[in-house]
């Protein structure tokens, strides 16, 4: 058995080995990867939007031993991770971390914000510090503004959306 | 001593992805490819383990069967052998979480152990086997090889 606290590990050299692979080959893993959450998250994250994302989070925040603040307030979700378990695990690992890391949680969060129909954007402020946040909006026009003054803030590199596809 | 150790709470979740993964990774690179991710994974990230094992001593993979599954509330018991240790699971946490998520105990997870403990052993003086003893229990050995019947 791979024990649920060592997931993070084994998780880190299936990155490494599908990087390997080619381009495009760790998106195509984190769909998938998106699609398997859909059975703990689409349900609430569609009907009840916002404050389902706010559920789901505090579940995590407690269960994975999360450093980090849940937020919903002024038609926003975010949370803000002080201290990522799951990276931290990655880095305290003697095979070493992944450079992508970082990159799974949007490659699978985003995809679902846009089956919910909201408007998200994550910021991944520095993919070497287990650090990150995200926003998430009802409307396309709110979302841009949060994106573009964290674009200014951190940079374009570190800022993901999933709004692009999606009607306004 | 563990080289890794994890305190609060356990988010069993993991296992519904672990076997999602193994899949993939079969499905989309080949057996090979799975075998290959386990590998490193037991001689890399568990390194300290393996090391120990290539040096004869079993104490460190003890302490790992024990504390995690101790983590998970899983069944089982840790016997050292004379020539190794025994690790007998009647209730394995991993397969009776997949039920829970709706998910069948599927066997892909003790083929993954397997092939994980085979390369924690590999180099060393001991074997490693495991035998499934009904739908959620297993008998993992690691035995020195000469004591192998």
């Amino acid at each position: 058995m791979i024990p649920s606290d060592q997931f993070v590990r084994f998780y880190n050299e299936v990155f490494k080995f599908i990087d390997a692979q080619g381009p495009q080959e760790l998106e195509k893993y984190y769909a998938r990867v998106s699609k398997n959450q859909e059975y703990h998250c689409l349900k609430l994250f569609t009907e009840e939007k916002l404050e389902g994302m706010y559920k789901y989070w505090e579940h995590i925040r407690v269960e994975e031993n999360c450093d980090m603040i849940n937020r919903l307030e002024d038609g926003c979700y975010s949370f803000e991770f002080f201290s990522c378990p799951s990276l931290s695990k990655a880095v305290d690992n003697d095979a070493g971390p992944c450079p992508k890391y970082c990159n799974h949680c949007p490659g699978w969060i985003l995809p679902l914000m846009t089956k919910a129909g909201v408007y998200a954007v994550y910021n991944l402020i520095d993919r070497r510090a287990p650090r990150c946040e995200m926003f998430v909006y009802l409307t396309k026009e709110k979302a841009e503004s949060k994106r573009a003054e964290l674009t200014a803030k951190y940079g374009a590199d570190v800022i993901l959306t999933n709004y692009q596809d999606l009607p306004q | 001593m563990l080289r890794y150790k994890s305190e609060g709470e356990v988010h069993k979740d993991f296992h519904g992805l672990t076997c999602a993964t193994l899949h993939y990774l079969i499905d989309n690179y080949g057996r090979e490819a799975m075998v290959q991710v386990l590998k490193n994974t037991a001689q890399k990230v568990y390194k300290t383990i393996h090391e120990e094992l290539k040096n004869g001593d079993t104490a460190e993979l003890e302490e790992y069967w024990s504390y995690y599954l101790g983590r998970e509330c899983g069944k089982f018991e840790v016997e050292k052998l004379s020539d190794g240790v025994r690790l007998t699971v009647t209730e394995c946490p991993a397969l009776r979480h997949l039920v829970k998520l709706e998910q069948q105990p599927d066997h892909i997870m003790c083929e993954a152990t397997r092939i994980f403990n085979e390369a924690l052993a590999e180099g060393s003086p001991f074997a490693a086997e495991l035998v499934s003893t009904g739908a959620f229990s297993c008998e993992q050995t690691i035995r020195r090889e000469t004591a192998k019947k």
